[in-house]
């Protein structure tokens, strides 16, 4: 399974106070807090968390079709290697996240191995929605899983 | 000078505990003790029953008074306009006002602050379209 989430830097900017009283504590674990605040950067530290968080709930959102706003729940570690690690209970998300000066991609896998079979698509075939999720037909006509995430001026449509 | 109170005086469900002291004859003497006691006892329960359709009445303008307060607390959030007129009890927060899932965080934290409850993370868990999200409030409102 797959899934990804993107953050505009520059939206996230405008729409979001992560200042607020109250806001680090409604979506951040105590460890995850601590690292925030020990980092330089605290802002992309910040959606950078968040985007791992929202790429690994998609996973497990599709696999139990569970709906709820759980972020708090998915504890992001190995935030410095290449592969980072979400955990919700006892399930581990494998992540890979990617920093530019204007947006943070991350994609969440629930097999290590399935890094290395990840599609890239454009926006030009069609997406349909099964159940709510959204899949492509491949060439045999197989519905393929697909996960998409918009935020501002960003678009990512991946698959396996 | 009336002759009882009126079932309007029951503000709450908890004056239904000191009902013996809302619901007695005003006059003295009047009657003997023994029919008074069997009016009041029949006037007690009219007395309940109405208190308990204006109490219902009550909470029913009160969910749509709460309703409006999460209207106006969502709406800087929205993008979806026309959803936001049409909000009902079944509209969802992110599938229908498109509301950014980072933006949730705020719109519970102004609930928080309008209605002055917490909200615990278990709770926070559901709220993802009105109807879950007024029975939070709800049950939050009448613990305080």
């Amino acid at each position: 399974m797959i899934g990804n989430d993107v953050v505009d830097l520059i939206l996230a900017q405008k729409e979001s106070n992560w200042q607020r009283k109250g806001y680090l504590d409604k979506i951040f674990t105590k460890k995850e807090q601590i690292i925030i605040q020990k980092s330089e950067n605290q802002e992309i530290v910040i959606w950078d968390f968040w985007s791992r968080k929202e790429a690994a709930y998609k996973i497990w959102n599709r696999k139990t079709n569970i709906r709820k706003y759980n972020p708090i729940r998915f504890e992001c570690s190995n935030l410095n290697l290449e592969i980072g690690r979400v955990r919700f209970e006892s399930l581990i998300y494998y992540t890979k996240t990617q920093i530019t000066k204007d947006f943070i991609h991350t994609i969440a896998v629930s097999n290590k191995e399935d890094f290395s079979k990840i599609k890239t698509f454009k926006n030009s075939f069609t997406i349909k929605k099964l159940n709510g999720f959204p899949f492509y037909s491949n060439i045999n006509q197989q519905n393929q899983y697909i996960s998409k995430s918009q935020h501002g001026r960003f678009e990512f449509i991946i698959g396996l | 000078m009336p002759k009882r109170n009126s079932p309007n005086d029951i503000k709450e469900i908890d004056d239904l505990n000191r009902l013996e002291d809302l619901v007695f004859d005003k006059r003295n003497a009047k009657r003997a003790t023994e029919k008074k006691t069997r009016r009041d006892r029949h006037y007690q329960k009219q007395f309940i029953k109405n208190s308990l359709t204006f109490i219902t009445l009550n909470n029913e303008m009160n969910t749509s008074e709460i309703q409006e307060k999460l209207k106006s607390i969502v709406k800087p959030y929205v993008k979806n306009q026309e959803a936001l007129n049409n909000l009902n009890k079944n509209t969802d927060f992110i599938n229908d006002l498109q509301i950014n899932s980072a933006s949730l965080v705020d719109v519970i934290l102004d609930i928080e602050e309008v209605f002055e409850i917490s909200i615990e993370n278990d709770e926070m868990e559901k709220m993802l379209d009105v109807k879950s999200t007024l029975d939070i409030i709800e049950s939050k409102l009448s613990l305080k």
